[in-house]
């Protein structure tokens, strides 16, 4: 198998050579920092990524080549739907430390204003918009999302920008023009 | 404007602090011990599911009522009594099919009950097509939504307000067809959003905060189900009499052939 930790690329890999544990290292600490940009609590994306690695244990028909592509959509929409679910207000922000430099108060208190803006956008935008925007600002290539969302390479490029519209436009109308405390 | 960068700059705000290193050989230790016990837990199940199907096939032979000639089943006087079908206080859209057809059904249902998914999905369509378009059977559907159902009501108020606007039966379809999605998180005006246009949706939302007239016709719904004895959803009500016990398209198809026959 040729994983590497970086990337959810194509593995050669067929369902039954699949090595779980070697795809489980490869994968997991990737995908834990994925969702945590979604719910904002450290131990709840720790669980979420094993729920998903769970999901794709379960599901032996995704144990194929695009098994990254399967766990990274998977994951996302679990966090999604976490995210919708509202149960992260009770750890709001759980995770959230000081930016460098000794920041204010007030600058403290705009930064998480607007994660929670953000995350609240997500929450409305469509499922693969909202996907698309969280695995691209969370480093994968159009390849890899295209990999992930079982997309046209071709055609992630309009998609995002779509994506980015949307979530421009659904921002502010909720939230305005203004960037909180900038 | 530069959208891709205002975004990405928004977006970057949701970057946690690099010190944060997950814990795979500790998760991946985890995830060993969840198998190991899904294993016998599969077989459990297994063994509960059998020792219970057991009991309840025991339960049903004897309770089972003997036959009687009736075949839709049999009243506890061996004559059919049918209830008196009051559509008065339906809404319209709430009501398809001729007001001369010679059998009323009325269709009770709750949005998060997956069984009343499954029926709109597979027997709906057909009984539409076959009765209702047919000019055979007049439906009235009616909410019925269960207390453990947490969104079920809210689900109702939301396809009632849609109705008032011309979309009832694009919401009710939308609803059951993503029921495990807002049932898992609650957003049912997302879902009824994508089949509401914009100014009809704004409407629409208007009134599930605000109007009061659409509890009172779910609670009519109720009492209509009260006083049917209506103790599960989905619930077909034909000329008074029970369909069932299984709403499949077939049996459903049985019953109700016969109903038209006798007039």
């Amino acid at each position: 198998m040729s994983t590497t930790s970086g990337a959810i690329d194509p593995v050669e890999m067929q369902a039954d050579s699949f090595d779980f544990e070697a795809f489980f290292h490869a994968h997991y600490e990737r995908l834990a920092r994925v969702i945590a940009r979604v719910v904002a609590d450290h131990a709840r994306a720790e669980d979420l990524a094993a729920d998903a690695f769970w999901k794709l244990w379960r599901t032996p028909r995704a144990h194929g080549a695009n098994a990254g592509g399967w766990l990274y959509r998977t994951a996302v929409r679990m966090a999604l739907n976490d995210l919708r679910s509202g149960r992260r207000r009770l750890r709001y922000e759980a995770f959230a430390s000081d930016p460098p430099g000794l920041p204010t108060p007030e600058e403290v208190h705009a930064a998480a204003e607007e994660r929670e803006q953000v995350r609240q956008v997500l929450a409305r935008l469509r499922d693969r918009q909202a996907e698309l925007l969280i695995l691209r600002s969370s480093g994968l290539a159009y390849d890899e999302l295209a990999a992930a969302l079982n997309l046209n390479p071709a055609s992630v490029g309009t998609l995002i920008a779509r994506a980015q519209q949307a979530f421009r436009k659904e921002f502010i109308k909720r939230y305005g023009t203004r960037r909180n405390g900038r | 404007m530069d959208v891709s960068r205002w975004v990405d700059e928004r977006l970057s705000s949701l970057d946690h602090p690099g010190d944060w290193r997950p814990d795979s050989p500790a998760a991946f230790a985890r995830l060993r011990r969840r198998q190991i016990k899904s294993r016998p837990r599969w077989w459990l199940w297994a063994a509960v599911s059998a020792a219970a199907a057991s009991a309840c096939a025991v339960a049903f032979l004897m309770t089972a009522r003997p036959a009687c000639a009736n075949p839709l089943g049999c009243t506890p006087s061996g004559k059919p009594a049918p209830t008196p079908v009051h559509t008065g206080a339906v809404a319209p859209f709430k009501q398809s099919g001729s007001s001369t057809a010679p059998v009323t059904c009325e269709l009770f249902s709750d949005y998060e009950c997956p069984h009343c998914a499954m029926f709109y999905q597979e027997t709906f369509p057909r009984l539409s097509a076959r009765y209702v378009d047919a000019g055979k059977v007049r439906l009235i559907h009616r909410d019925f939504p269960l207390t453990q159902h947490r969104y079920a009501r809210l689900a109702a108020r939301y396809a009632d307000a849609a109705g008032r606007s011309g979309y009832y039966r694009a919401v009710a379809d939308k609803l059951y067809r993503t029921q495990a999605v807002w049932s898992a998180d609650g957003d049912i005006d997302g879902q009824v959003a994508k089949v509401v246009p914009a100014p009809a949706m704004e409407k629409v939302r208007a009134q599930v905060r605000n109007d009061p007239s659409l509890d009172e016709s779910i609670q009519a719904d109720e009492a209509a189900a009260r006083d049917r004895h209506i103790e599960r959803t989905p619930a077909l009500i034909c000329n008074g009499r029970a369909m069932g016990p299984n709403l499949n398209f077939a049996q459903v198809e049985t019953q109700l052939d016969a109903l038209v026959a006798q007039r």
